[in-house]
């Protein structure tokens, strides 16, 4: 799959160099750099509000880059808009079509602004078949479920041939069952269509499923990147979060063989300095958590017997790797956004 | 920067190249595109048919009625003919083009919300080719209430004009409608705010109706509504076609008032595209 050129001998579907995006006093993307090989399932991963609409925003020539540059199918964004526009498909996260026509006469106006040939209605009933659309449903697509909605809108992306498929959060506010079955048609038409796939998501096991690469964002910076198993080594360890019921001098545990490191939640702390009364919760990096839980607890129990509230084990997952790099988790970012945050580690 | 703006809005390279064949089928596949789905949606909306439709004949009933019964004499000296309905359904159906340019505007803010303006914008359509489907969108929905509201008017005395005379009265009115349009989607371009367009269509269609001839001839107003009345293209429409009515043919009609509207139409549609083509984006 890394070998994958294109026919002009390139092999980078997009290219970002320094990518930034300022709106007002906000620095929604902030110098991103970005290479994407052609034939790949791309993803960029990050909690709401992390950039990842203004970088796609702008990689499909919706809005101009205030700094940097891209080249996406071989087209600066800037300069030849229409050249990339010609060349890329995107599907929105909430799907967008027009409710009062059928899907052929959606499929119709797709087409048109692509100025496709005659041939437009043959490649539509190929894709509608493929997708199991019924291309003779003459009901308007306001009436039809949201799977065959996200379908049609995937065949409309598609109708042109185009070289990269943008998805801006793909699968946000669908079922279960219908996410699985998404997921089955990116990896398909990535791998029959050859379309280079560009998504966001904000759902980490999404990512860890499709994507050959993946860029972490968060707060408009790329804060890592590699596949889901480089990323992984990342954390190096499984992840202990323990929740305790009071508060204790934790810097005893430090000495347990096998412990790599230990970090207290980070907390918003109030005006006065004070710590907020939340109990204390740690995050114990430690090289394999089964050996090591035994021996934590004994030590635990040894200064308390029954301060322990809740124990969490988590293997290495996207969400431990974003745990890893910000401190904290997805929910959590999104959650308190605007918050300012300080870290609080102790010392031993 | 000059330069550049116009490079991207005429595509000269292209020209020089030989590309311009391709280019301009391309544009005109997505002005057809947009321009269709602009017709459907209106056919799709039976009540947006029917309401456009009956207010101006609503109004030229009940409006038109109230001189009914006027003396012939006050009728004849003040709006120079024995039948007001004559008199007003020219001015009348321009004036109702002026609620056809703020629909014009808030299905542009329906495409921005429900966010098929972006479906578009990912695709290679000019923004200047957007516009001009909204604004040709909107001016043939208008033209579909001028059929039927002559048919309703000819049942109340009125004589069908020649069909030269009907066909100058409908470009009138289409031009007209191309220009109002054009100004309520230049009103839209940067905003999606649903109050807008209906905050600035109180704001400016009862003084244009007002200060236009749609209701009352302009040689009893007030020297400086006369001045308005003379730039307001409403007058232009209205008297153009109220010469047309009233005569029934077009022997002795000034066609200068279709070249104002002609220009009027053109300007607006060209300030519009080069707005479009610089500003028009998604919230």
């Amino acid at each position: 799959m890394n070998n994958v050129c294109n026919i002009n001998g390139h092999q980078h579907a997009i290219i970002c160099n320094k990518l930034t995006k300022v709106y007002g006093s906000q620095i929604a993307v902030d110098h991103i750099d970005l290479k994407i090989r052609y034939g790949s399932i791309f993803g960029l991963l990050g909690p709401n509000g992390a950039g990842k609409t203004s970088v796609i925003k702008m990689l499909t020539g919706l809005s101009s880059p205030t700094k940097g540059e891209a080249i996406v199918a071989d087209y600066n964004v800037v300069k030849e808009t229409l050249k990339v526009k010609e060349n890329i498909g995107w599907i929105s996260s909430e799907v967008i079509l027009d409710d009062s026509l059928t899907s052929m006469e959606n499929i119709w106006i797709q087409s048109k602004l692509h100025s496709l040939g005659k041939n437009w209605k043959q490649k539509a009933q190929i894709l509608m078949k493929y997708f199991e659309l019924d291309e003779r449903d003459d009901k308007k697509v306001g009436q039809f479920s949201t799977g065959m909605r996200k379908k049609l809108e995937i065949t409309m992306a598609l109708l042109h041939e185009p070289k990269i498929l943008f998805m801006d959060e793909p699968t946000i506010g669908l079922d279960a069952n219908t996410r699985r079955l998404l997921w089955n048609l990116i990896k398909k038409i990535n791998k029959e269509y050859g379309v280079t796939i560009l998504l966001t998501t904000h759902y980490i096991e999404e990512a860890d499923v499709l994507c050959d690469s993946l860029a972490i964002i968060n707060h408009g910076k790329i804060i890592a990147r590699g596949s889901s198993q480089e990323l992984k080594s990342i954390v190096g360890g499984d992840i202990l979060e323990i929740e305790f019921f009071s508060d204790f001098d934790f810097s005893i545990l430090k000495n347990i063989d096998g412990i790599k490191t230990i970090r207290e939640e980070y907390l918003s702390y109030k005006d006065d300095g004070s710590r907020p009364e939340k109990p204390l919760k740690l995050f114990i990096k430690v090289k394999n958590a089964e050996t090591v839980l035994p021996v934590l607890i004994s030590e635990i129990n040894k200064f308390d017997p029954n301060i322990i509230k809740t124990i969490r084990i988590d293997k290495p997952n996207l969400e431990t790797i974003f745990l890893e790099l910000t401190g904290m988790h997805f929910k959590e970012v999104e959650d308190t956004s605007d918050k300012e945050f300080y870290t609080h580690k102790r010392s031993f | 920067m000059k330069i550049h703006l116009i490079k991207n809005f005429i595509p000269i390279k292209d020209l020089f190249e030989a590309k311009w064949l391709y280019t301009t089928k391309r544009m005109l596949n997505q002005l057809i595109g947009l321009y269709t789905r602009e017709i459907k949606n209106t056919y799709r909306n039976p009540a947006i048919i029917i309401v456009s439709i009956f207010q101006p004949l609503l109004w030229i009933v009940f409006f038109g009625s109230s001189f009914s019964s006027a003396p012939k004499l006050f009728l004849e000296s003040f709006f120079h003919t024995n039948n007001y309905i004559a008199f007003l359904l020219s001015g009348q159906l321009s004036a109702s083009m002026l609620f056809v340019g703020m629909f014009s505007s808030l299905s542009l803010i329906q495409d921005k919300k429900s966010g098929y303006l972006r479906r578009i914008m990912v695709t290679p359509t000019r923004n200047y080719i957007i516009f001009l489907a909204k604004v040709l969108g909107a001016s043939s929905r208008g033209m579909l209430q001028v059929p039927i509201v002559l048919v309703g008017v000819i049942l109340l005395g009125v004589t069908m004009p020649t069909p030269l005379g009907l066909i100058a009265f409908i470009v009138a009115l289409f031009l007209l409608s191309l220009g109002l349009s054009s100004i309520y989607l230049l009103i839209t371009m940067k905003s999606s705010d649903w109050q807008i367009p209906t905050v600035v269509s109180n704001f400016i269609n009862l003084p244009l109706m007002f200060s236009s001839t749609a209701l009352f001839p302009k040689d009893n107003f007030p020297p400086w509504m006369q001045m308005i009345s003379n730039l307001n293209p409403v007058s232009y429409s209205a008297t153009f076609g109220r010469e047309i009515i009233i005569s029934g043919n077009t022997i002795h009609i000034n066609w200068i008032y279709l070249f104002y509207l002609l220009i009027f139409a053109s300007g607006m549609i060209l300030i519009g595209m080069f707005t479009a083509a610089r500003t028009l984006k998604m919230e």
